[in-house]
């Protein structure tokens, strides 16, 4: 049998063959990653640089000229009340859509996956919401809410309840289109913990009960939750994300009225940027957009990731 | 101390039948292992056990108590699961404190930030810690209690999940396969630890596990299964020397136990290859039956010598002892003998030999695999 040789090895130069077979490596790296890096540039980075150069300007839409304004826009935000409100509204609308679709979706989620009966059914119809077109949606929660013909103030008044004008009334409409709002996200939410409960190993359940974890509610603290922890990270960022993003049901049911009641962030940058069309301004509120949705994830991540991923 | 009874358990998930009316009643403080391969049955009568699930006939007794409708949670034993399904989120101290915060804590105490508001909450806490800490010392993982599992060896988490069930020193324990995630050197390690904890501890123990080598070094006794059904259920020695099925003695020992087709002769005697090889079996004349003699129970000896003719194949070298492995002649059957390397210095491949055994190495078993007793040795010369 012949013997392997290894030829001597620690030469130094451009003729090192481990040299070279590094630098092809590298180099098949970034041919791999290309297309990617690419598409990220040209979809992403640019587009992000472009609204950032935009809101330094006082560029406006069908008008000549552009002329570098520093930060006027931003200055001019901090005393905008339009998007103060906004600014409230949609602070308000988070708080109510995030936490009620969370738990609704994982309190649906934990019914369904409990019993094995008619399971595919309440899936299906959970999702329905999430499918159906928001605008089309919309023409039926108004007639739903309407406060004359409305079913919903017709079954109130049934109870001996004057109902109130949900969509028209400046104290109400905020609540209604956050309804709608939780509406539409617990089916998503209840997908997603769905996925969360069959990744628990069952041999945990187990333990716990012979663990003397009982009930069903000792079980849900002892194993349930603790190990949804990562879904439910990702659920309430994705929740946040969408409940910052509403506009459809804004724009469609109420138009940011009664009287600025249900103006949002979305809503007002489309009115600066596509009706005023005061695309540096506009640029600027998107800016700030970003900024409070990126320091809000930063903030979930740093304080959440490292309690909820064990190992 | 109580005795650990499964009486008549049955249960079949639609056709497939797990368990058929298998009873096994293990004594106060006994170490019994239920040992057969995969889909024989043993994990789910050990989950049955636990109340982790419900046969469709029989009842499970631990002493005088019948278990058979109690939830898991009251019956008052510990499992020591195979994927030891520790908890990932707790350190290996809080791990080990569950069983106790979930019996001795109540519902208010348990839940977290209120829960330390609650009175009397603070001095059972203490109670736990201590316990723990002293369970943890007995296992040498005090060192590790503020660790997750997911910052330790499979060794280690092992060692969690064996704390988490002794640490309140239950009535019983179930460990079903708790050393087969371990490597070879830590699992021989770790059986004598086991071994060790039972014999302090003397808890009634059903242990799981596919290893018979396992079963036979751990047990007070064993319950052999297969298909289902409890084959035979005895000590170590027993299920050994005396195994009552065919499929006992294939499944216990290792190397397997040679296994030789022969016929019953009109005066009760067994031949293979027309040689008359045991005498005086309780079988029908013509019918065929199996011939079982463990490896080591072989005399090979020299060609001329009494017994069946056949030839060295191979030899194996293993340190401590070297296995032979023989082709009958004429049959072509194949054979293993196991000798003490000395005693297999003259034998090489290719060279003829004859096999013989004692008659009390001699197993019979009859067409249904049964075992049949022999009741006269068997005669030295084999010239039938």
């Amino acid at each position: 049998m012949d013997s392997i040789a290894l030829p001597a090895s620690g030469r130094a130069g451009a003729s090192d063959p481990a040299a070279a077979a590094r630098r092809s490596e590298t180099l098949a790296g970034w041919r791999l990653a290309g297309p990617a890096v690419a598409l990220l540039a040209l979809l992403i980075l640019m587009p992000t640089i472009a609204v950032v150069t935009l809101s330094l300007t006082d560029f406006e839409l069908g008008y000549d000229g552009i002329r570098f304004v520093g930060f006027d826009n931003y200055i001019e935000l901090l005393g905008d009340r339009t998007f103060l409100i906004s600014l409230g509204n949609t602070l308000t609308y988070t708080l109510i859509v995030t936490p009620l679709s969370v738990l609704i979706g994982l309190g649906a989620a934990l019914l369904i996956e409990a019993e094995v009966r008619g399971r595919a059914l309440f899936r299906t119809i959970y999702f329905l919401p999430v499918v159906s077109l928001l605008v089309a949606m919309a023409t039926v929660w108004q007639y739903l809410l309407h406060p004359t013909i409305g079913p919903v103030n017709a079954l109130l008044r049934f109870i001996g309840i004057a109902g109130p004008n949900w969509l028209g009334g400046s104290d109400t409409v905020l609540l209604s289109l956050a309804l709608i709002g939780v509406w539409q996200a617990v089916g998503f939410n209840m997908v997603l913990f769905l996925a969360g409960l069959t990744a628990i190993p069952r041999e945990l359940y187990a333990a716990a009960e012979v663990d003397r974890a009982a009930t069903a509610w000792d079980r849900f603290w002892l194993v349930t939750w603790p190990m949804l922890g990562p879904t439910t990270l990702f659920v309430v960022t994705i929740s946040v994300i969408n409940a910052v993003k509403v506009f459809e049901t804004v724009s469609t049911l109420t138009q940011g009225g009664p009287n600025r009641a249900s103006e949002v962030l979305l809503w007002t940058i489309y009115q600066e940027g596509f009706v005023y069309l005061r695309v540096g301004y506009a640029s600027a509120m998107t800016v700030v957009f970003l900024a409070i949705l990126m320091a809000l994830m930063m903030l979930q991540y740093r304080a959440l990731d490292r309690r909820v991923h064990y190992t | 101390m109580s005795g650990l009874a499964l009486r008549g358990i049955s249960k079949a998930y639609g056709d497939s039948h797990i368990l058929r009316d298998v009873t096994i009643e293990a004594e106060p403080g006994e170490f019994v292992a239920l040992v057969g391969p995969s889909g024989c049955g043993k994990t789910t009568l050990l989950r049955i056990a636990a109340g982790l699930d419900h046969p469709d006939h029989g009842s499970v007794w631990l002493g005088e108590r019948d278990m058979t409708a109690m939830p898991p949670s009251e019956r008052d034993i510990a499992m020591v699961f195979q994927s030891y399904a520790l908890y990932p989120h707790l350190t290996a101290g809080q791990n080990i404190a569950v069983p106790l915060a979930m019996r001795d804590l109540t519902v208010w105490q348990r839940l977290p930030g209120i829960g330390s508001f609650v009175p009397g909450q603070r001095k059972t806490r203490t109670v736990i810690q201590s316990r723990v800490l002293e369970t943890a010392r007995s296992l040498k993982i005090d060192h590790l209690l503020g660790r997750k599992p997911g910052q330790m060896s499979g060794g280690q988490r092992q060692r969690v999940a064996l704390g988490r069930a002794l640490v309140r020193s239950p009535a019983a324990f179930l460990m079903d396969e708790p050393l087969s995630n371990l490597d070879a050197n830590l699992r021989v390690h770790t059986r004598a630890e086991i071994v060790e904890l039972h014999r302090l501890a003397g808890v009634t123990t059903l242990y799981v596990t596919h290893d018979q080598a396992e079963a036979l070094s751990m047990a007070d006794r064993v319950a052999v299964m297969m298909g289902g059904r409890l084959l035979q259920f005895d000590t170590p020695e027993g299920v050994y020397r005396n195994p009552q099925h065919i499929e006992v003695a294939r499944f216990i020992g290792s190397p397997q136990i040679n296994l030789l087709t022969g016929e019953v002769d009109a005066a009760h005697g067994v031949r293979i290859g027309g040689r008359l090889f045991a005498e005086g079996v309780e079988a029908v004349p013509g019918s065929a039956v199996t011939v079982g003699i463990r490896p080591e129970a072989l005399k090979l000896g020299g060609p001329g010598q009494a017994g069946l003719g056949a030839s060295v194949r191979r030899i194996e070298f293993l340190g401590s002892e070297t296995l032979v492995f023989i082709e009958l002649a004429g049959s072509g059957g194949a054979l293993v003998a196991k000798l003490a390397p000395d005693a297999a210095t003259g034998f090489g491949q290719g060279q003829a030999i004859t096999i013989a055994a004692a008659s009390e190495d001699v197993l019979v078993f009859g067409p249904q695999g049964m075992r049949q007793s022999v009741s006269l040795p068997m005669r030295k010369a084999a010239n039938g």
